[in-house]
């Protein structure tokens, strides 16, 4: 599991099946009933993802991912559990804190909802491809250069990184100082940063020239013969008009009755 | 159909009214959803420089990200990539660039990264790409200290200082109108007012501005003034910050004042009172003390070029504090207001303050962003001076945004 295949698990589950674009949906679905409904529906929702990864056969997996979050979720209901404005309940005192009931309830909600909607996406990720979702999103319209510029994106984090370290190791052979002080750890920020920046910057000119020496980007642009003048106060107006139609139909919707 | 709901709430009420935090999630919404829009549109412009640029920068997010984390430094620079693209490429790049990298943060099993749930963070990444093209195309990035655009740059900061100074003087003589009283009538009557006092406020900075970029700020290049001008701007500016930071602290009726000791669970009920140092002792007092770091900061200004890391920093504040005040909201709405990492001890600490949910994320946000975007500013600066001309000729923006 590399960093160009996310979190992807090959597998041959009901999930692994579906297509892409379907799990996107479910997902907007899941989150948006995750935050916006009260917060009774959260069992609902925890069962039955947990139902569909266990008929996957993901449960191990998703279990495993839970270490991701779990510094978060802690620190949610520590910092709400503790120090929540307002609250009055006192459930168990420490000295000069307390642990408050409104505190821990807001905080217990709260980290519910991210821990399902973590859930929810790790089964979603573990279950698609990078590749396979953006040729969805591709074929149904979204723009072909985001999706190169995402998977060339994250085929380039690890390159970068490996990249890094190697100016790192090469600044420190030459009696770069990297411990220490606040201030020797600042100052070497410009010659490990500086390097790698420059050096991306040749890189990207170098994969620009090649790119478009393959025709990347020759679309069957037109060259109109009429050229129709858009003098810049047009724009103005069009955005005034917008906002008139909307003035109007608020308007009317208020007076109307 | 009523419509009288369609009002903000004043504190203590919350039937048959927005409460202003409900209000501020949908102007956030509403806002990411028209920026997703116009960049969705604008991106079938790009070339393909951009895009590959876009895509190398995003991975030098993560790279340097990690470099940052091995230093140990508190800081993140996690969006220096997305800095480098919006003065690069433009604004529309830059916040394109910022939305993706957060996804690809989100979809990728980065050590150090916060997993899926970062996604909701995009619209931020988004808006700092966005101000960084913004500022680019200002000319923070190229100014020289005898640059005749640095005139455009004070005119900007001059109509930001009137503004501020309006409204003080609004504060002391006629006094801000209430927007929160009960009375019905009084309450449209205030908040008529207020709105009225607030245009007005905005005008005199537009006036100001205008006026100060078409005389005294009018430069020819490489005028001597220039420099002299923006090392002033270095100083009074230092001055002002540490002047007001002060006041509101130790002042008669500053932040002081009101730890009496009346709350035990503040430092175990201490009484602080004696530091809110009564006028004119304590007005003098903070008065010098800005006067003395005014000073040193015209010095360090005046010295060779220093004075071009003024504008630089500008940006960088300005970047961070737009940035802390769209994550707050996001930080409180889903993340129950901490943010899983070393600030949450901040998150807490203000909280013990006092201060909501909803303030203390914007203030853990104030704390760490401004340093942090910057920081990221003025390294993108630096090393893009220093960038070959072949690679400058590339973007459509190098040569207007970057120093000649």
């Amino acid at each position: 599991m590399g960093s160009t295949t996310g979190y992807f698990r090959p597998g041959d589950s009901w999930l692994h099946r579906r297509h892409p674009v379907t799990k996107l949906l479910g997902l907007a679905w899941i989150l948006t009933a995750t935050f916006l409904l009260p917060p009774g529906v959260l069992p609902l929702i925890t069962v039955g993802l947990i139902l569909l990864a266990l008929r996957c056969r993901l449960g191990r997996a998703v279990g495993a991912s839970l270490r991701i979050p779990a510094v978060l979720v802690a620190s949610i209901l520590v910092v709400n559990g503790l120090v929540f404005p307002g609250a009055t309940t006192v459930l168990i005192g420490l000295g000069p804190l307390a642990v408050t009931r409104e505190g821990l309830e807001f905080g217990i909600v709260s980290a519910s909802r991210i821990l399902v909607a973590f859930t929810a996406s790790i089964l979603f990720l573990l279950t698609t491809l990078p590749d396979d979702l953006l040729e969805a999103l591709v074929s149904r319209g979204v723009s072909h250069r985001v999706a190169f510029v995402v998977l060339s994106a994250a085929q380039m984090v690890p390159r970068l990184q490996t990249r890094a370290s190697t100016i790192l190791e090469a600044q420190q052979s030459r009696g770069l100082v990297t411990t220490g002080s606040a201030g020797q750890r600042a100052r070497a920020l410009v010659p490990l940063v500086g390097p790698l920046l420059l050096g991306s910057l040749i890189d990207v000119r170098e994969r620009t020239l090649a790119l478009e020496a393959r025709g990347f980007g020759a679309l069957p642009r037109r060259t109109a013969y009429r050229l129709v003048a858009d003098p810049p106060a047009d724009r103005w107006l069009r955005i005034a008009f917008l906002f008139g139609i909307v003035g109007v139909l608020v308007a009317a919707v208020g007076v109307g009755r | 159909m009523d419509l009288s709901w369609l009002q903000t709430c004043p504190a203590g009420q919350t039937e048959g009214c927005i409460p202003a935090e409900q209000l501020l999630y949908l102007f956030v919404v509403v806002g990411i959803a028209v920026l997703v829009g116009v960049v969705a549109i604008r991106s079938r412009e790009f070339s393909t420089a951009t895009l590959v640029l876009m895509s190398v920068a995003i991975a030098l997010n993560v790279a340097v990200g990690s470099l940052v984390v091995f230093l140990r430094l508190p800081i993140y620079l996690d969006s220096i990539g997305t800095v480098l693209v919006g003065v690069l490429a433009g604004p529309w790049a830059g916040a394109l660039t910022g939305l993706l990298a957060n996804l690809i943060w989100s979809i990728l099993p980065i050590p150090g990264g916060g997993g899926p749930t970062i996604a909701f963070f995009a619209p931020v990444a988004g808006v700092i790409g966005l101000m960084a093209g913004f500022w680019a195309s200002r000319g923070v990035f190229r100014l020289r200290a005898d640059d005749e655009r640095v005139g455009g740059f004070l005119a900007l900061a001059a109509a930001v200082g009137a503004a501020l100074v309006a409204l003080l003087v609004v504060q002391q003589t006629i006094g801000l109108p209430d927007i929160g009283v009960e009375d019905e009538q009084q309450r449209l009557a205030n908040q008529t007012q207020f709105v009225t006092i607030a245009i007005v406020i905005v005008l005199i900075g537009a006036v100001v501005g205008w006026l100060s970029g078409r005389t005294i700020f009018r430069f020819r290049p490489g005028e001597p003034r220039i420099a002299t001008y923006l090392a002033a701007a270095t100083a009074l500016s230092a001055f002002a910050l540490v002047f007001a930071i002060l006041r509101l602290l130790f002042a008669p009726d500053g932040y002081f004042s009101t730890v009496d000791g009346s709350d035990p669970g503040f430092l175990g009920g201490a009484d602080l009172t004696g530091l809110a140092f009564a006028d004119p002792l304590g007005l003098v007092g903070a008065l010098a003390i800005a006067a003395v770091v005014g000073y040193v900061a015209w010095v360090w200004a005046s010295r060779g070029e220093n004075a071009r890391l003024f504008p630089v920093w500008v940006g960088g504040l300005t970047t961070g504090l737009v940035a802390a005040a769209i994550s707050a909201p996001i930080s409180a709405g889903v993340f129950g207001g901490v943010t899983g990492s070393g600030v949450d001890a901040l998150v807490a600490l203000y909280r013990t303050l006092g201060l909501s949910v909803f303030q203390s994320a914007f203030a853990q946000g104030l704390t760490s962003d401004p340093l942090d975007k910057t920081i990221s500013y003025t390294l993108v600066y630096l090393i893009l001076a220093a960038m070959p001309v072949t690679v400058r000729t590339m973007f459509g923006r190098g040569q207007t945004t970057l120093e000649a």
